[in-house]
């Protein structure tokens, strides 16, 4: 648990752990392209479960 | 548990470098960042890290070259491979052939600080994986 001096520096904490890393020259294809990611991670979780397969990398 | 790790981020955004090496030495970690993959692996190979960050897409040198240097010098190394064109292949590749973790862009600062903590629970812990463990996905 963290201890904070102050309301504000648990304000400040909050607000940088949010703060969000992306290419700055394609904020919005790279955004898109993490979408079509996490589509083909979810999908594929899906047609693991469903046949059994392998389970060596499920965050793959 | 190793707490305070010594980490090299390559990302040819310098404000990539910036934002994550701002974050983590907050954080108590002592953090090298470079823009130019051929002087993070001229650093390398000073210094052994415990933790690299690398982009995958840089030019000339990607990040799957920059993890097999990384990996020739320092095999206790935990690579953490970033990059905003992800897909599954990538991702898998990269497991594949050791990579600590896989981050697809964007993504939160709080992220990074998850994987890193993990990052230095399994230094702490004696090696696990075998190359079996790769050649078996």
């Amino acid at each position: 648990m963290n201890i904070y001096r102050s309301p504000m520096e648990k304000t400040l904490q909050e607000l940088e752990n949010q703060t969000v890393i992306s290419n700055p020259r394609d904020r919005i294809r790279t955004w898109m392209r993490k979408i079509a990611y996490r589509v083909a991670w979810w999908k594929d979780r899906f047609n693991r479960r469903t046949s059994g397969g392998s389970k060596q990398h499920p965050r793959v | 548990m190793v707490e305070h790790l010594d980490i090299l981020i390559v990302d040819d955004e310098p404000i990539v470098g910036d934002r994550l090496s701002s974050f983590l030495h907050k954080d108590g970690h002592r953090v090298e960042s470079f823009t130019e993959p051929t002087e993070a692996l001229a650093r390398l190979r000073d210094k052994a890290f415990d933790v690299v960050i690398s982009d995958i897409r840089m030019g000339e040198i990607d990040g799957m070259q920059v993890m097999e240097k990384v990996f020739e010098g320092s095999p206790r190394t935990k690579m953490v491979m970033i990059t905003g064109y992800a897909t599954l292949e990538l991702a898998r590749e990269s497991l594949t052939k050791g990579a600590f973790d896989f981050i697809a862009k964007p993504f939160k600062l709080k992220e990074i600080r998850r994987t890193i903590q993990k990052a230095a629970a399994a230094l702490g812990e004696p090696a696990r994986v075998t190359p079996n463990d790769a050649a078996a996905i």
